[in-house]
């Protein structure tokens, strides 16, 4: 075996103790129950009238950081919010205004804000607050 | 684990050990993220979003591995460290676009907006990132075959290298879900500013250094087959401590900080580091322009590196050394060094070469059998019509036919063009010489 393909057995053979460490990391994470989503607060079939929050929700890239009805981001899911928030708070949690703003890290909170004045700010509040 | 061949136990422990600090670099800023860290959501998601992590921390530790650390690339020897970086690369590049290859399929939806003017600037720097890292890549692969200049070429890959990771750490502290208390964003802000710090003194610290070591270039002398020698004398009349068959980093009419050097062989004795020579073949756009240096310009030198050297099996009986070309020049200097040793032990020398008139050093080669115990078998692949001599290339019958019985205690030292190497490897392992015996210097790892 020359020189050059011995670095590349090397290489490879590190590269898969480095993949089989992440599966490791991964399982470890899981060890306890996962919180798949959803797990917590079964997702609510929601209805047809449902469709322009639905499309406000993907439109403003909230799925990058949440979850709602089982698609997007499981870090932080939505389902159930509906009911936890009223109308009010879901508007000040969803756009980082009035006292939420402090609970955001500064660039989500700016990022938030940004969506504040939406045309479609209401009918994603009215979404959310269905995901109950 | 395959891993070159080590000379020594001592040398198998050294490259092991190294090996874990690699696995240990990758992921014990993983695996610190694991306490008091939320719920697991599912293997498949958190494999996926490790991987990314774990991809950024591959692509750091490339900048090590060409930071040329003497300890940790003495076990491996440095081309095959950079043959590591190389390959290294690209699997990493595959973990990475594993990292996205999986959200893309599983939740595209978390990926969000392509467009820039849409997606948050984390989720931009993250694809940016990868388009650069394939970009970074794929130019470093095609490097040869499209011809780039190195240097400038070197300057490129170091410049976007460094963008990227700068680009990839935004997209983990935007999008870094496991970065959820100060102390693990600490960690990772800390981890990546490591990297930046080395480039950093990679790149600026030890060029500085550089600069307060000048060397004079004393003489320009032109051998035979486009070959020209150069000696250096350090101005600070310091000798350099090398083993005969190391190689030094060179920069001419450029400053240290230029990115602008090159590995050669130093050719000269080990005995005489006041005075080191460096014999260059014109073979590329910087070699090709070393006939026109004059004595009395300034060089700089980082050296010394490499493990090709018979200083590494001191123990050997005898010493065989088959060179292709300019690749006699690492050889030169073990035998110029045996000779001012005063060494006594049987050496055979196989110099490849087309033609007769451009075998380079071949009057000296045969000055120094009458100070060695030395017989030089030249082998020419167009002889002139009254050649009696090898002729063809170094084959395994040209090597049965002069290498001694006592063969299997020699150790060996290949150095010249890819393909007679691993021919010679081959045939030195037919002929029953141990492959822990056979030391082989890759030509064209750079």
């Amino acid at each position: 075996m020359t020189r050059q393909s011995r670095a590349r057995w090397l290489a490879f053979a590190t590269t898969l103790l480095v993949v089989l460490l992440v599966a490791l990391f991964a399982w470890l994470r899981n060890l306890p129950p996962a919180l798949q989503a959803g797990a917590v607060h079964a997702p609510q079939a929601s209805g047809p009238g449902d469709e322009p929050g639905r499309a406000a929700f993907a439109r403003a890239g909230c799925s990058g950081c949440h979850s709602a009805e089982g698609r997007g981001n499981p870090g932080l899911p939505l389902d159930g919010v509906g009911a936890r928030l009223d109308r009010e708070s879901l508007r000040d949690a969803a756009f980082a205004l009035g006292g939420a703003a402090e609970r955001f890290p500064p660039a989500v909170a700016q990022r938030k804000r940004a969506h504040a004045n939406d045309a479609e700010a209401e009918a994603l509040l009215a979404y959310l607050q269905r995901l109950k | 684990m395959p891993f070159p061949a080590p000379q020594t136990h001592r040398t198998a422990f050294a490259a092991l050990l190294w090996l874990a600090v690699y696995l240990l670099a990758v992921t014990v800023p993983l695996f610190a993220l694991l306490p008091g860290s939320a719920p697991g959501l599912g293997f498949a998601w958190d494999f996926s979003m490790a991987l990314g992590y774990a991809g950024l921390a591959m692509l750091g530790v490339q900048f090590a591995l060409t930071a040329r650390f003497r300890r940790a690339t003495a076990p491996f020897g440095i081309d095959i460290v950079y043959y590591f970086h190389r390959y290294l690369a690209v699997f990493a590049l595959a973990v990475i676009a594993g990292h996205y290859a999986m959200l893309r399929v599983m939740h595209p939806e978390v990926l969000g907006a392509a467009s820039p003017a849409s997606a948050p600037g984390h989720m931009t720097a993250g694809r940016v990132a990868l388009v650069l890292f394939a970009l970074v890549v794929g130019i470093a692969l095609l490097r040869r075959r499209a011809q780039f200049e190195y240097d400038r070429w070197r300057f490129a890959h170091a410049v976007l290298a460094t963008a990227a990771f700068g680009l990839a750490l935004w997209h983990l502290h935007g999008s870094g879900r496991y970065l959820d208390t100060e102390w693990k964003q600490w960690l990772w802000g800390v981890y990546g500013a490591f990297w930046v710090a080395l480039i950093l003194y990679v790149r600026v610290v030890r060029p500085a250094h550089a600069t307060t070591h000048p060397w004079t270039v004393v003489e320009v002398r032109p051998e035979r087959g486009q070959v020209t020698t150069l000696a250096l004398e350090p101005r600070s009349g310091e000798p350099l401590r090398f083993a005969p068959g190391q190689f030094a980093w060179l920069t001419l009419r450029a400053s240290p900080f230029a990115m602008r050097e090159h590995p050669f062989s130093i050719a000269s004795s080990a005995e005489r580091g006041q005075r080191i020579e460096v014999s260059i073949k014109a073979l590329g756009d910087f070699t090709s322009r070393i006939p026109d240096i004059k004595a009395g310009e300034t060089a700089w030198i980082d050296a010394p590196y490499g493990t090709f050297s018979i200083d590494d099996a001191p123990g050997a009986a005898g010493y065989a050394f088959v060179a292709g070309g300019i690749g006699i020049a690492p050889i030169l200097s073990m035998l110029r060094t045996l000779a001012d040793r005063g060494d006594r032990r049987p050496l055979v020398l196989f110099y490849g070469n087309r033609v007769w008139d451009r075998v380079a050093f071949r009057e000296e080669l045969d000055a120094l059998r009458s100070r060695l115990n030395l017989h030089v078998v030249h082998v020419l692949l167009e002889p002139p019509p009254d050649w009696t001599g090898e002729r063809g290339f170094v084959t395994e019958d040209v090597l049965m036919r002069h290498l001694p019985i006592e063969r299997h205690r020699f150790h060996c030292f290949l150095c010249g063009p890819t393909p007679m190497t691993r021919s010679v490897e081959h045939a030195l392992g037919v002929l029953g010489i141990p492959a822990a015996h056979v030391h082989s210097e890759i030509f064209d790892w750079v």
